[in-house]
């Protein structure tokens, strides 16, 4: 819901790009304008509020004595006009429902005992606990962000990560961390990305080539199917790799209203199919300094939703609507 | 709570008007066969006085320009508490911490001493742009020109909210920043009223002597 402040800041745009279009407001209008925002400027209790009125009024107040009018009363300040106590502006969530701030807050506690423990050398477990806290707790803040700031999602979510500490994983620890086939039994590699790291001319070679060679099914989960694409590609016209390789790639895009928050962290399953038996791990963010082990719950749940979205477009001929996402396979007759 | 005085005082236009009218007179009895002294002299002594109520309409421009004087003194002196207040809510929100109380004091201090009273001193006396002068009473309340009365009752309210925190009763700065902005505000508006008072006084004047001139060439 729209405060009186809102609205009165909503007509002196209008009444403004009236003006800045060469069309001139109309000073009836605008007097009426000023006498609305006079009647209001009671409610209008936050300080930076008032100050931004007393700003708008004296504007309007100089435009009509331009026009060659009276200079209006636009006194917000004498009794009657003035409310009883000044308050300061709150925060854009503060008066958002009780759950919408309850997240924030949550994310905030969780980032300082995340900080305090980044110092510290910890169990795997533990930081896997952690991470599945922070995958519950930060889909639902930036879907409240969004909301009450009114931003994009993807705005929301740039600022987000420049907010995070940047240490870019190196690409030789990724080359390793990855791993092939022959060095860690690698047979299957689910990648779920927004941008997929594997036509990097160095990873390629070193990675993803050899684990072609060694027959590893690769499934991308991809917003856009253009860099599957080009990694289809540059595959085919691999001279040590033969038309065969192309079996072992597939790719799945995933569009729509939440698509944006699917790909919220990149991050790759080795053996999904294995998963339960073993306890496989996923990689992280290339945000984060290392790859941390990643297990339990959350690859669980990881390996599940790639899984039943695979299963899902196989079975309804390769196109499926899932809530809020539009999932389709990719045909490589259509690539090529 | 503008200016409520008239702008280009009866008077004048009067003594404008009565001007040609003198001088067509006294040229007439001048030039006549029999001149008659007295008759000259009392139409005469007519012009003189329509050419000293014309002066006064300098006065009345000194008048509304020492206003103005004083009141761009006035903001700019306050200069150093608005940024005080855009300081306190660059974050988008009041930070009661970066308000600087010991800059708004000085600023305060400078302000009532050097140019208020000075301006509420003229307001007293003023002949010209108001109607009646600024008048206080025995327990300090004002009555006359709104706009001299308003000043008044803000630096009141000033003075209350800053001895109350010099006193520990309340430490709500974002209170004084309210007060201090509506002085402000109450400034630039005057000021910008004074402004247009002499533009608009300057340019009637400017049609009179127009007007004047006109005749006078013809006589």
């Amino acid at each position: 819901m729209s405060s009186e402040f809102d609205i009165i800041i909503a007509f002196h745009k209008k009444l403004s790009s009236q003006c800045t279009s060469r069309e001139k407001a109309e000073a009836n209008t605008i007097l009426k304008f000023i006498e609305n925002t006079l009647k209001k400027s009671k409610k209008v209790t936050a300080i930076e509020d008032r100050e931004e009125l007393r700003y708008i009024l004296r504007f309007w107040g100089s435009y009509l004595t331009s026009q060659g009018l009276k200079f209006p009363d636009i006194d917000i300040d004498s009794s009657g006009r003035k409310p009883k106590n000044v308050t300061i502006r709150r925060a854009p969530w503060a008066d958002s429902p009780h759950y919408i701030t309850g997240s924030v807050h949550e994310l905030e506690s969780f980032e300082k005992r995340l900080n305090k423990l980044s110092n510290r050398d910890i169990k795997a477990e533990a930081f896997t606990d952690l991470l599945n806290q922070f995958n519950t707790l930060l889909p639902g803040a930036i879907n409240d962000i969004v909301q009450v700031q009114r931003r994009s999602r993807i705005d929301v979510l740039s600022d987000a990560s420049w907010s995070i500490r940047n240490n870019v994983l190196e690409l030789k620890e990724l080359i390793e961390d990855q791993g092939t086939a022959s060095d860690k039994g690698l047979r299957e590699l689910w990648v779920s990305a927004r941008r997929i790291f594997d036509l990097n001319p160095e990873f390629y070679t070193k990675t993803v080539r050899k684990n072609l060679l060694d027959k590893v099914q690769h499934c991308y989960f991809v917003k856009d199917v253009s860099q599957f694409s080009q990694l289809y590609h540059k595959v085919g016209k691999d001279k040590k790799l033969g038309r065969e390789h192309l079996d072992y790639l597939s790719c799945i895009t995933i569009s729509g209203d939440y698509a944006d928050l699917f790909f919220l962290f990149d991050y790759a399953l080795r053996n999904p199919s294995e998963f339960s038996n073993e306890g496989k791990f996923v990689y992280w963010d290339l945000n984060r300094p290392r790859f941390y082990p990643f297990m339990g719950r959350r690859a669980e749940i990881a390996t599940k939703v790639l899984d039943s979205i695979k299963k899902k477009v196989l079975k309804y001929d390769g196109e499926v609507k899932l809530e809020n996402l539009n999932v389709k396979l990719e045909e490589r007759g259509r690539l090529n | 709570m503008a200016y409520e005085g008239p702008l280009l005082a009866a008077s004048v236009v009067r003594a404008l008007s009565s001007i040609p009218g003198a001088i067509r007179d006294i040229k007439a009895l001048l030039s006549g066969k029999e001149i008659n002294g007295k008759e000259v002299l009392s139409k005469m002594e007519m012009l003189q006085k329509a050419l000293v109520d014309f002066c006064k309409t300098e006065a009345w421009l000194r008048e509304i320009k020492e206003i103005h004087q004083i009141l761009q003194v006035i903001d700019t002196q306050l200069e150093k508490a608005r940024a005080e207040h855009i300081k306190a809510v660059s974050s988008g929100q009041f930070n009661q911490q970066a308000y600087q109380m010991s800059v708004i004091q000085e600023v305060w201090y400078w302000a009532k001493l050097n140019s208020l009273t000075k301006l509420i001193s003229k307001a007293q006396s003023i002949e010209h742009v108001e109607p009646e002068p600024l008048v206080l009473d025995k327990d300090g309340k004002p009555s006359g020109p709104a706009w001299a009365c308003r000043f008044i009752v803000l630096g009141q309210e000033i003075d209350k909210a800053l001895d109350a925190y010099d006193n520990g009763v309340s430490r709500d700065t974002k209170k004084i920043s309210e007060t201090m902005n509506s002085l402000i505000q109450h400034v630039k508006i005057q000021m910008y009223l004074a402004d247009e008072r002499m533009r608009e006084e300057a340019e009637k004047f400017g049609n009179e002597l127009y007007k004047l001139s006109g005749i006078l060439e013809q006589i």
